[in-house]
Parts: structure tokens; sequence; C-alpha cells
């Protein structure tokens, strides 16, 4: 933070100066890559703000983010008994599997919507003060890291009640949710960027997700889909993304193909975001 | 070492969401001194144009001009936190801006949860603010009011509590914009002392204002804007006397 104050580029030193640390100094040189690091790197800040924003949610209501775990549970309970009959699947391991999969969904869903207003909601903040936008995509990436958890605990009493094994993949949770971190920052640079200049975005993002939660598998199994609706199914990276957290939490462990649909998604992710944020680094303050 | 060098600096700013066929009727029928121009169906306006200046240490600059000449563009420049659209700008020195008064404060959050997340925002490290803590909640008067939320505070106690958060800071440059005032008579000579405090440990102070007096108290340069451009810079009293002949032409 104090160092974004400052206005000298980062040197970098090297004693052999080949074409890779060559790549690295003009990394460094990017207004969006600076942003990204400096912005990352005051989590102090960050964590604050999350936070914050977390207990204000407990302070006006007696179960604060409960309430969102609350009607996780209402959701699940619900939806978990009806389409158990429906899908004629043993509620035994349909409530499992509907709650590991809703409670990934949910605050992912969540943080994809929040992250459009990260910038346009920071307005006032960003028009005194110079400091990197990122700051603001993290805060809304630990809010609902945060909510994650809250919701967690819905899946967890489930997981109890109906024997969901926990095996050595159980672990896998972690990686996994590093996977979906850092996913969810460059999805955020991406929202933010595009829907501070056109509003309209806001309402066009809310009804994919609407849509994308209808597509995914979180209360359907991905062997009921056939034919076409299964390529369309593998190319659907949420799906990706869901499963990656979801077969640990259920003792199982993701594909091969959900692991590496993930690692390239991050790396050509983070590739576009980086572009897309940089070339319109300096615009982004006059859109607001 | 704080150091300011602005050279030929404009500011385009596009115009959204107004309706632009209208906005085109409204601003091409009247003359507005070309500042409104359009782009590939984009409306812009020139916010600044060509602002070449150098301030060094030691330098409290006084910027002066009518509503709308670009003073508080200047200072977002100044704050880094509008990039040029042309020219270049170069800034060496810790910077903090004073603009808003009530900037990050929750009113949902207590007294002493603003000043440490406020603190944060403005680049404090948590070690200065744990130093800067007490001088803080002392100077806002609000003893045990600071445990409680901000929105049970009156709106003179809210600004005590803002202004005292604004004024902790230790930069080496300082803007200050002239919305930045202070309440209630007894609290201002207070606010005036703490001001004039940190306006004393600061290297470079720009300040954007109409009031002659406080330039004549506060600065040793000015710099008279008009339609976005800087048309003089130099002493106090030069300066001044230019602007008030642009007010009073005879």
């Amino acid at each position: 933070m104090l160092d974004a104050m400052h206005f000298h580029p980062i040197h970098f030193h090297s004693p052999m100066p080949g074409p890779l640390t060559e790549l690295k100094r003009k990394m460094l040189t990017l207004p969006a890559v600076v942003d990204v690091i400096e912005g990352l790197s005051n989590w102090r800040l960050w964590l604050r703000i999350g936070w914050m924003d977390t207990i204000r949610r407990y302070r006006r209501t007696t179960l604060g983010p409960f309430w969102t775990a609350l009607s996780v549970a209402l959701f699940i309970g619900t939806i978990g008994i009806m389409y158990s009959q429906v899908f004629h699947q043993p509620i035994k391991t349909y409530l499992p599997y509907l709650s590991s999969g809703f409670v990934v969904w949910a605050p992912l869903a969540t943080y994809i919507t929040e992250s459009c207003g990260a910038f346009f909601g920071a307005e006032g903040m960003l028009k005194q003060v110079k400091m990197p936008y990122s700051i603001f995509i993290a805060a809304a990436v630990v809010r609902n890291v945060i909510v994650f958890f809250h919701n967690l605990l819905v899946f967890i009493i489930v997981a109890i009640l109906f024997g969901s094994p926990v095996t050595g993949y159980t672990l896998l949770v972690f990686p996994a949710l590093f996977l979906l971190v850092i996913n969810s920052v460059w999805v955020g640079i991406v929202m933010a960027v595009i829907c501070t200049r056109y509003r309209d975005m806001l309402q066009v993002v809310a009804s994919a997700i609407q849509i994308a939660f209808f597509v995914t598998p979180i209360f359907w199994d991905a062997s009921q889909a056939g034919g076409m609706s299964k390529v369309f199914l593998d190319m659907n990276i949420l799906y990706h993304f869901v499963n990656i957290l979801r077969a640990p939490l259920l003792g199982a462990a993701p594909t091969w193909v959900d692991w590496t649909a993930v690692l390239i998604c991050t790396v050509v992710g983070w590739s576009f975001a980086l572009w897309l944020f940089n070339r319109y680094y300096n615009r982004i303050i006059f859109w607001m | 070492m704080a150091i300011i060098e602005l050279d030929n600096v404009g500011i385009v700013f596009p115009v959204y969401g107004a309706n632009a066929k209208s906005l085109r009727q409204t601003l091409f029928s009247r003359a507005t001194g070309g500042v409104a121009k359009e782009n590939h169906g984009v409306i812009t306006v020139t916010a600044l144009q060509n602002i070449t200046m150098n301030i060094e240490d030691g330098d409290r600059v006084g910027l002066v001009g009518h509503n709308g000449a670009g003073k508080s563009t200047l200072l977002r420049v100044l704050a880094r936190v509008y990039p040029p659209s042309s020219g270049k700008i170069t800034i060496r020195g810790r910077i903090s801006s004073l603009f808003n008064p009530a900037l990050g404060m929750d009113p949902d959050d207590t007294g002493m949860e603003n000043i440490r997340t406020i603190g944060l925002f403005l680049g404090m490290s948590p070690h200065e603010i744990d130093q800067k803590i007490h001088d803080i909640g002392e100077f806002t008067e609000l003893g045990e009011f600071l445990a409680l939320p901000v929105r049970t505070y009156s709106s003179g106690m809210q600004l005590r509590l803002s202004f005292a958060i604004a004024t902790a800071i230790d930069p080496e440059i300082l803007l200050l914009d002239e919305g930045f005032g202070a309440g209630d008579a007894r609290f201002s000579e207070k606010a005036e002392h703490r001001i004039n405090s940190l306006i004393k440990r600061t290297k470079v102070i720009v300040l954007a204002t109409h009031s002659a007096g406080m330039i004549r108290s506060m600065c040793n340069r000015a710099a008279l804007m008009t339609e976005g451009r800087l048309i003089a810079y130099g002493g106090v009293e030069d300066i001044l006397n230019q602007y008030d002949k642009m007010n009073h032409p005879s």
C-alpha cells in the first residue's frame, strides 16, 4: 500500500539477463501486474474489509451469515426430498450429493455476481486515494470464502446424518479450495472491469448464473446426461470447478479431466484477465 | 524528498450514461469553448489541458479558479487517481489526499473499528495505527462513544471522528480540497490547530480553495486555473491580484 503511493517503477536485478528474466522485467512494468501484486500483498486490508463485512451481517441480525446457511439447509432439505423421488434416487446418497454440490455452488454464484460491482462499489475510495483495484476483488473473495465455511456446516450435518465417508481423498479439499480461490480472483477482475464499463452486464451475469445452475450438475447427476449434453457438460468449466471440491467432500477423488480443465482454466483465465485489466487499466477510473 | 512534475498533462473524460443525442444538442447549441467533443460516438470532455508545473519540497501551493476550472480534477491527478490522458507526470513522496472527510466510514461499525479500517485504507501500518489510536480518540472527545456504532453519533461527532483519522497521517505530499471543512466553532479552533500541525510536518501541500484568506495564511505560492488550463503560477499576492481582476474586470 505504501509502495503504491510512490511512483518509481519496480526494478528487477538479475546477474544473467535471459529471455525469461526479460519477460519478468517487462511483466513488472505492466500496471495491471503491479496492481495485482501490490493489491494481493496488502492482505491486512482485504482481510479486514472481508471480515468487517461479515461481522456487520452478524451485528444487525441474530443469525448473521447463518441465515444464508439456514436458507441453504432449507433448500437442500426440500429439493433433496423432492428430487430423490423424481430421480428415483435413495435419499441416503442423494442428499449428501446435493448438499456437497450446493454448498460449493451457492457462494461461487454469489461471488460472481458480487464481483461485478467490486470497483464501483468502492468508487468513493478509489476517487480519493490511489490504491490497487485488486484489493476490492480479494475482499469479495474473503467474504464468500467465509460464507462457504458457514454453509459447509450444513453439509457436515448432512454427511454425519447419512454416514458420508471420510477418506484420504477428503484432504483434497484443501488444494481444491486453493484452486477455486486463485481462479475467483481472475474471474472477479474480468467481471469487475466489464461491468464497470457496461452496467447492463450486471443483469446479464445474474441471469447467466441462474441458467448455469440448471445446466451444471448440482441437483442432478452427470451420469443422467447423455449424447450431446455429455459433450456440453465436459465443456462446462463450472462443472469441473464444482467437482474438484465436491468429490473430496464426498470422500472421492476428482477425475483427471476435472483437474486438467481447472489447471488450464487457471492459466488461460489469468492470462486473459491480466491482458484485459492491463489494456483498460487507465480508463477504469473514468468509467465510474 | 517530495517532488511533483507535470509536463503538458491533459485529462479527457468520456461521458457515459447521458443520452448522446440530447447531450450533443445541448452541448453544441451553446458555446462551451470547445470543451466537449465527440469521438466515434463517445462524448468526451476535456477537463485539463497542457498543465505544466513543478512543485518541490517546501512549496505550499494554493489553487484558485472558478467552479469547474479543474482544481479538483488537478488534485485527483496529483493523487494519482486520474492517470493523465496526455503528457507526463512524475511524483516522488508519500501522498495523502483529504477531499472527503467521511471517506470509508461505515455507520454500522464502532468508532474504534472505523479508525482501524480507515487507517489501513489511508496506508497506515497496524503498528502506526496502534501508536496513533490514543491520540485520535483523545482529539475526538468521544470517550465511550468510540465503542458504539457510528450511526448513533451526531453529525458533529461523526465529523470529528473522520477529521481526526484523516489528519493523523504523516504524508510528504498533502492534497487538500476546500470541501474538507470542519464543523461547529469550538471544534473548528481545535481542528485548525490540528490541521496546522499536519501542514507543518508535510513537505509539499497543494490546496484548492475559493478563499483568498486561506491561501494567504497557508500558502507561499499560488496557481490560477480557468477552463482546465493553468494560466498563471507564481507568488501568492500576484496570483490573487490576477484572480481578482478576472472576477472584476474594469
